[in-house]
């Protein structure tokens, strides 16, 4: 049904993967397939969802050359400084989704997780990221800022010092880091990683609120 | 009277000391006004808060305190002033870090947290120590310090007028970064050096702008602001990617 992302439901957990290999880049035709998914999904169905990248990495991000060039089309039609894309309003109502659902949503993280990547990743109730895993919010080296809810979620997750050296320095870092910043919730030898998300997410699926996160992440102990 | 806050620049960077040796005490509430701290910092991408010498601030000075506080109508009108000042530090958009050793009590440390972070060498010490004069803190240090520890921590500080050191101040997360006494500043320029450099003032105007709003507004319109930022700077690049 779509191309750049694939959903499949096992034993009412949901695993929805992203499906532009070798990189899962973040095009239009992306966040269009996941504005699609999200209006049309019954939660009902499922108890929760597993977000992962098919092959080596989660995804490097966004197609930026395809969105700078819708985003100037639009300035041009619309000079008003205040009006801002819909397509762009709409992606965040697409990733604010899945941090919205009453369900566990956890992000399987393998390989590089940058940009919206990270910022699809932040709006996910957990992240567990593979051993290798390389992350980062880039943006400020192209003259840009993450623009889907990475700096506020950043800032709920982290500390400020860190906070603010990842969003302007713009460095990546290791899960190791993630880690120790707060900012994955678990770090796991990637070839493990999404049967374990998937097991974890069962457990957790009944009766689930976020609230109790740090008693949850004790099972994995 | 003179004012006490001095303004240097190191490359981008704006340096704000307060100088009024040996222990810096803060004379008057409003010691800089808030169209001078927009016109100094308008060109800097970031901005350090220090104090001259071995202290940063012991905070009001009692002496001109009590004299102030003969005229009501005065004092509020300068505590006012104060309290813009240091709303607008905390609103700058651009990284704004207290550099504090020695001593940081009182205003000193309401001054400092209302930088973004604070940089604190190992000899720090800090403290409200309002209450031993039956004062309280009155230029905003009560709600910023509830926005960094808990109110059992905070009771600690406000009610008791505890000291706390440097190692302490970190784990209750009123310091953010802890480092020797004879690296401090070069150490800060440092840290503020790599989140600036490199970087157009436009994007640290956004990026600060945004982690700004998280302060004060819902998730919803925190997001929202951002990503009205993100078209905007989309919108002007020329870079061919």
């Amino acid at each position: 049904m779509y191309t750049t992302i694939h959903w499949t439901i096992e034993d009412s957990v949901g695993r929805l993967v992203l499906t532009n290999p070798p990189s899962n880049k973040m095009g239009i035709l992306f966040f269009d397939e996941l504005s699609d998914f999200t209006h049309k999904l019954d939660t009902k169905s499922i108890s929760a969802i597993v977000i992962s990248g098919k092959g080596r990495h989660f995804s490097y991000g966004a197609e930026l050359h395809e969105l700078l060039n819708l985003m100037q089309s639009n300035a041009r039609d619309n000079p008003d400084r205040n009006h801002y894309s819909p397509f762009f309003s709409e992606n965040i109502s697409s990733f604010n989704f899945f941090y919205k659902l009453q369900i566990p949503v956890i992000a399987a993280i393998r390989g590089v997780c940058l940009g919206s990547a990270l910022e699809m990743a932040m709006h996910c109730h957990f992240r567990f990221c593979g051993e290798n895993s390389v992350l980062g919010l880039p943006e400020a080296s192209y003259n840009l800022i993450p623009g889907c809810g990475g700096i506020y979620n950043l800032l709920n997750l982290t500390s400020r010092l860190t906070a603010l050296e990842l969003l302007l320095h713009g460095n990546t870092f290791s899960a190791q880091q993630a880690l120790q910043w707060n900012i994955a919730d678990a770090v796991m030898p990637s070839k493990t990683i999404i049967d374990k998300a998937i097991n974890f997410a069962r457990k957790i699926a009944t009766g689930y609120s976020i609230y109790y996160k740090k008693d949850y992440l004790k099972l994995l102990q | 009277m003179e004012k006490i806050a001095h303004w240097t620049t190191k490359e981008d960077i704006g340096i704000l000391t307060l100088k009024n040796p040996p222990q810096n005490f803060i004379k008057e509430p409003d010691f800089l006004s808030t169209e001078r701290l927009l016109e100094l910092t308008k060109d800097v991408k970031g901005m350090l808060i220090t104090g001259f010498g071995k202290h940063f601030s012991a905070g009001a000075d009692l002496q001109s305190l009590k004299i102030l506080s003969q005229n009501k109508e005065l004092l509020l009108s300068k505590l006012t002033y104060g309290n813009e000042l240091l709303k607008c530090i905390e609103e700058l958009n651009i990284p704004v870090i207290a550099v504090v050793n020695g001593i940081c009590f009182g205003a000193g440390l309401e001054i400092a947290l209302s930088a973004h972070l604070r940089i604190v060498a190992k000899n720090s010490l800090f403290a409200f120590p309002e209450i031993n004069h039956e004062l309280i803190p009155g230029l905003g240090g009560i709600i910023r310090l509830l926005e960094n520890i808990t109110k059992n921590e905070a009771v600690q500080l406000l009610l008791k007028g505890d000291v706390i050191d440097a190692e302490k101040a970190l784990s209750l997360h009123i310091a953010d970064d802890l480092v020797p006494a004879a690296t401090l500043m070069e150490h800060a320029i440092q840290r503020i050096k790599r989140m600036t450099d490199c970087r157009s003032t436009e994007v640290i105007h956004c990026i600060m702008q945004a982690i700004n709003n998280t302060r004060k507004m819902t998730r919803d319109d925190a997001i929202a602001a951002e990503t009205r930022m993100f078209c905007e700077l989309a919108a002007r690049t020329n870079q061919i990617f």
